[in-house]
């Protein structure tokens, strides 16, 4: 189920110049706030008489972005810093924990507005933001895992055979600590994409009129007694989104059979 | 460090029984059902003698020259303090107020105050001249010890054509300007012209903001930055002590959750109610909801020296494409007015015949546009990021784009976009507001288009332009012509030399605050509300 409705949305977001009935940007007509079922617009229309289910196509687009990419950034980034603190040990490891250590003393999602607000808004900005605020998660588990398996036979046995400590991190440790940072990084799609749509409510985000679900949620909220589906139907899909990127992650970490790591 | 296997269903057996994600989702589902269909519990303000006023920000500063946002400059201020002079808006009369007379030179250059015997400020010492002199001292001296850095009253105060101060008496005070002006008793009325005790100033100097000591009808009894100011009745008020003993200036910067706190009781009035809910609450029954005179002109503004927009006729072009009844229904939902040019209907210089100015002709925008070389050109519209302000740039991005441009927008919180729209390097268009904090119709004039002034030098740029001498001499002529008709018929022409020959701002709308309070709450003033003044005094329980 949480890989089909991933499914749809992804399909939604790709196909969206087809599937949209009308232009996520131009007014579908002169009938504002239209509630769902009105003739030809499925979600209904907002204040400025834009389709609401184009924009939700539409809207698909930069949380997927957002959340992949910043996703793909902090893992890249945590990975290879907790690879080479857990391997290295020592004060290389001292230093780049207390330094992951100072990003975590921030609330995450604070953290990230502190970015965003400082960039300014706009979607690599947005990334940038997510990004950093989740590289400190990646790298302390790949820093557990790393320093545990850097104890190993195998390992030993590749130092004792002279290889350079780039190539025993790339070639033996790495492959054998990705599985929790694949589960982790699913789970972690979830939060981006909550963070994505609350940086946009927050209007740090997606700058309108740009089709934005998080953003959605903002024009709509004010409308909450005047047209109450204006800010539930992108929130409801915001939530399903999220809902299942985390079924995501428990599936994957049951396929997996990923150790939890104490 | 360990590792244990995770069970793929949990066996409550083997690891004690803990919930699954799906079940939370389920018992968290089963809880908002629950909850929705409880009857929610209808919060009631605190008590019949206490007035929760609803306002959108409090910073706790209520430094009266420097801006600090609407809650404590204007809101908060029109309660904690009164200026020499005062108008309440039911009438746009200039009265007596900290002055109770005054006396005008033949050339219009001297104003001499005698100021009102009697009257205390909070702490409970007596006003007088000394105190009127301090508090425009440190308005109009960059040595004063007691003034606060970056300032803005000095332009409200009429830049520096304040010649100088004058402390004649324990009585009387002196005004001298360079030239005559006619709104210069208006210009007293402003929020950033109350009267400071001098006591106070000795005491905390340019911090004064936090610790104001003034002389209007409530006192300040506590702030707390970001939630409330609670003010207290002053028993010493000059027009008697107000009938309610304490106002609680309640923060409530989300718009739905103004009209929740309307709706529900917990907020007994406020002028920050969202334009969308207006027709709710108002059929709600248990509101009153007034739609006082718009006094407030919304316009796009121009900078005259960046790229295509130092060509006029792109700066029409952009004036002509802007669809008014779309900002009006889309972003006010019907409640706000076709504008003429900056004057409104309730304001000197209205003529009608001005609607022109500000109808939309597509044709006559893109052959301008044309003309002036300037299809497909990149600008961009810098917004503030809350209330109405994305909606309304949404409609004129859309209006732009329709034209032929390209609009890049970027919606910022309210101190950036102060930064960025006073700075002529970063911006090109801007979505802005002038209020009637004042009903002079100079206030929308000279500190909007003097050479000096931070709008007319950053804003809209346009102190360059081959107009602006012109301008500056149709401005002063207004500011000195004592007959009303005749300053009406000066202002008309203003308005219309601004729209043929200068155009630096596009009107999109005229609109006023909404003003919204519980049935049963008397003595509001709903036209000085829906510009932004907020005098409560005479405000009581029925």
């Amino acid at each position: 189920m949480s890989w089909t409705v991933v499914a749809l949305v992804l399909l939604a977001a790709v196909l969206a110049p087809v599937l949209a009935p009308f232009h996520p940007i131009e007014p579908a007509g002169s009938d504002r706030l239209l509630p769902p079922g009105a003739p030809g617009h499925l979600l209904g229309t907002d204040q400025f008489g834009r389709d609401v289910l184009s924009r939700i196509f539409w809207g698909a687009r930069p949380v997927i972005i957002i959340s992949l990419a910043a996703v793909v950034l902090a893992v890249g980034i945590g990975f290879t810093v907790g690879l080479v603190a857990g391997y290295l040990g020592g004060w290389v490891d001292m230093v780049l924990m207390r330094l992951m250590d100072v990003v975590l003393a921030f609330p995450l999602i604070l953290l990230a507005i502190v970015i965003v607000a400082a960039l300014g808004p706009g979607m690599v900005n947005v990334i940038i933001a997510i990004a950093v605020s989740q590289i400190p998660i990646f790298a302390r588990l790949v820093r557990a895992l790393a320093a545990r398996e850097a104890r190993k036979d195998y390992v030993l046995a590749a130092q004792a055979g002279g290889f350079r400590n780039l190539r025993i991190m790339a070639r033996e440790i790495a492959p054998n600590v990705v599985g929790p940072v694949i589960v982790q990084a699913s789970s972690t799609v979830a939060v981006a994409a909550l963070f994505s749509a609350a940086l946009s409510y927050l209007g740090l985000g997606i700058q309108p009129p740009t089709p934005d679900w998080g953003y959605m949620v903002k024009e709509g909220q004010e409308l909450l007694f005047l047209s109450p589906s204006a800010a539930l139907v992108p929130g409801i899909f915001i939530a399903v989104f999220v809902t299942a990127w985390n079924f995501i992650g428990d599936d994957l970490r049951d396929v997996l059979a990923v150790e939890e790591v104490r | 460090m360990t590792g244990t296997k995770h069970p793929k269903t949990p066996d409550p057996k083997v690891v004690g029984w803990y919930p699954t994600r799906r079940q939370v989702l389920a018992g968290a589902g089963a809880a908002v059902g629950a909850a929705t269909v409880a009857r929610p519990r209808l919060v009631r303000a605190q008590d019949g003698t206490t007035l929760v006023f609803g306002v959108n920000s409090i910073v706790g500063n209520f430094e009266p020259t420097k801006w600090n946002g609407f809650g404590d400059s204007v809101i908060t201020m029109d309660s904690l303090g009164r200026g020499l002079t005062h108008v309440d808006f039911r009438s746009v009369d200039v009265q007596p107020a900290v002055a109770e007379s005054w006396e005008v030179s033949d050339d219009g250059r001297v104003y001499t105050f005698t100021i009102r015997s009697g009257m205390t400020f909070h702490d409970g010492t007596a006003v007088t001249a000394n105190d009127v002199f301090r508090t425009f001292n440190r308005i109009i001296d960059p040595e004063d010890p007691s003034r606060p850095e970056a300032i803005g009253a000095i332009d409200n105060l009429g830049g520096d054509n304040v010649d100088g101060i004058e402390l004649v008496d324990d009585m009387t005070f002196r005004f001298s300007l360079k030239e005559r002006d006619e709104a210069f008793l208006a210009r007293l009325t402003r929020p950033d012209m109350i009267i400071i005790s001098a006591a106070a100033l000795d005491e905390f100097g340019a911090n004064v903001g936090p610790n104001l000591i003034s002389c209007g009808p409530y006192r300040l009894a506590s702030a707390t930055p970001g939630e409330r100011a609670v003010l207290e009745a002053f028993d010493g008020y000059y027009e008697g002590r107000p009938a309610i003993d304490r106002l609680v200036m309640q923060v409530l910067p989300d718009p739905l959750a103004m009209t929740s706190a309307l709706a529900s009781g917990a907020v007994h009035a406020s002028n920050f109610v969202p334009h969308s809910n207006l027709d709710q609450l108002e059929a709600s029954g248990r509101l009153q909801v007034f739609k006082p005179q718009a006094y407030i002109s919304l316009f796009l503004t121009m900078n005259a020296v960046s790229g295509p927009l130092q060509d006029i006729r792109v700066r029409k072009a952009i004036n002509l494409a802007l669809d008014r009844d779309a900002i009006i229904q889309e972003a006010f939902f019907g409640h706000g007015y076709q504008p003429a040019y900056m004057s409104t209907e309730a304001q000197m210089g209205y003529d009608p015949a001005h609607v022109a100015y500000s109808t939309r002709d597509m044709d006559q925008a893109r052959a301008l546009l044309r003309e002036a070389g300037a299809e497909g050109a990149t600008l961009r519209m810098h917004s503030q990021n809350q209330l109405f302000w994305p909606k309304l740039g949404q409609v004129v991005q859309r209006n732009l784009t329709e034209l032929g441009l390209t609009i890049e927008p970027q919606y910022v919180e309210s101190g950036s976009f102060f930064g960025i729209m006073f700075d002529k390097e970063q911006h090109d268009l801007g979505l802005w507001q002038r209020s009637a904090f004042m009903p002079d119709m100079d206030g929308k004039f000279s500190p909007l288009f003097f050479t000096g002034t931070l709008s007319a030098e950053d804003t809209t740029a346009h102190v360059g332009l081959d107009t602006q001498p012109e301008l500056e001499r149709r401005i002063l002529e207004a500011l000195r012509e004592s007959d009303p008709e005749a300053r009406h018929a000066l202002y008309v022409d203003l308005n219309r030399f601004l729209a043929e020959e200068v155009m630096v701002h596009a009107m999109m709308a005229n609109i006023y605050t909404p003003v919204a309070a519980q049935v049963g709450v008397e003595g509001l003033n709903p036209d000085g509300m829906g510009t932004y003044r907020t005098f409560l005094e005479d405000v009581r329980f029925a």
